[in-house]
């Protein structure tokens, strides 16, 4: 099995580049403050570097705001009244 | 905002807020406010872990790699918060420096190396995306374009959810 994967492995580091070129742009109108320049091999380590970190930010957002939710959660009233799916989806399409 | 990332985002909000409705009934875990530091944190994993099962749900289902491999991640770790962790391997002191230093020097061995020189230049992101590490190179890029909206959306909406209980006070 081993073997069988580092022939896989292999034969995708061969058309690495031209597969990373043709998605790069893809990412490129995820990541925010990215310049939109033409796809070089540089600029694809560097869309991939930018990408890990735009998705350890996000992670540790999440992790911040479930321990802010989780301090919250006993504060509010155990009723219907804050779990309104209307009034946060309002506040949501406001931003 | 696309028709697909508002419907997105409404089915998330709609599970996250069912998940976190069922967290706030009186847990019957402790009383005293001496634990109640770790009420908190360790309802905060399961926020989170319901804030990833939710939106691997809500984006895919078992139609993505990433949703898949997040799905039976949080169900792993359910499963471990409800079991307990087990217990050490207890090692008699006599050999317990031996086997320390021979597990980091394998480790240390192991890791950097193959990790780089076996994955190729998205080592890093194959580690961050979940399932990552079993893709290819063009599915890798495909599912993390994927990750990254749907991660964008659960974080927008759990800030609102946050901002929506503070507010309401």
């Amino acid at each position: 099995m081993s073997s069988r994967r580092s022939s896989s492995s292999r034969a995708s580091t061969m058309s690495e580049d031209e597969i990373i070129t043709d998605l790069v742009l893809k990412l490129q109108a995820l990541l925010p403050q990215l310049n939109p320049r033409k796809p070089s091999k540089a600029q694809a380590s560097k869309v991939l570097k930018e990408t890990c970190s735009y998705i350890r930010k996000l992670e540790k957002e999440v992790d911040d705001l479930s321990g802010r939710l989780s301090q919250l959660l006993d504060t509010i009233d155990p009723n219907n009244q804050d779990f309104d799916l209307d009034s946060i989806r309002r506040s949501l399409l406001q931003i | 905002m696309s028709a697909t990332t508002q419907q997105l985002e409404r089915n998330f909000t709609h599970r996250f807020l069912t998940s976190l409705r069922r967290m706030n009934s009186p847990d019957s875990k402790t009383t005293t406010t001496h634990a109640a530091g770790l009420v908190i944190r360790r309802r905060s994993l399961r926020i989170k872990r319901a804030a990833y099962s939710s939106m691997a749900r809500a984006a895919a289902g078992s139609h993505r790699a990433w949703t898949r491999a997040v799905l039976s991640r949080t169900r792993s770790q359910r499963r471990r918060q409800q079991h307990g962790v087990r217990p050490n391997y207890i090692i008699p002191p006599s050999q317990r420096r031996k086997s320390v230093k021979r597990a980091a020097k394998l480790k240390k061995k192991t890791k950097k190396k193959s990790v780089v020189r076996r994955l190729g230049r998205a080592g890093k992101l194959r580690e961050l995306v979940p399932g990552g590490s079993r893709m290819e190179m063009g599915q890798l890029l495909e599912e993390t374009a994927h990750y990254v909206q749907c991660l964008a959306v659960q974080v927008r909406v759990m800030q609102a959810v946050a901002d929506h209980f503070s507010s309401s006070m």
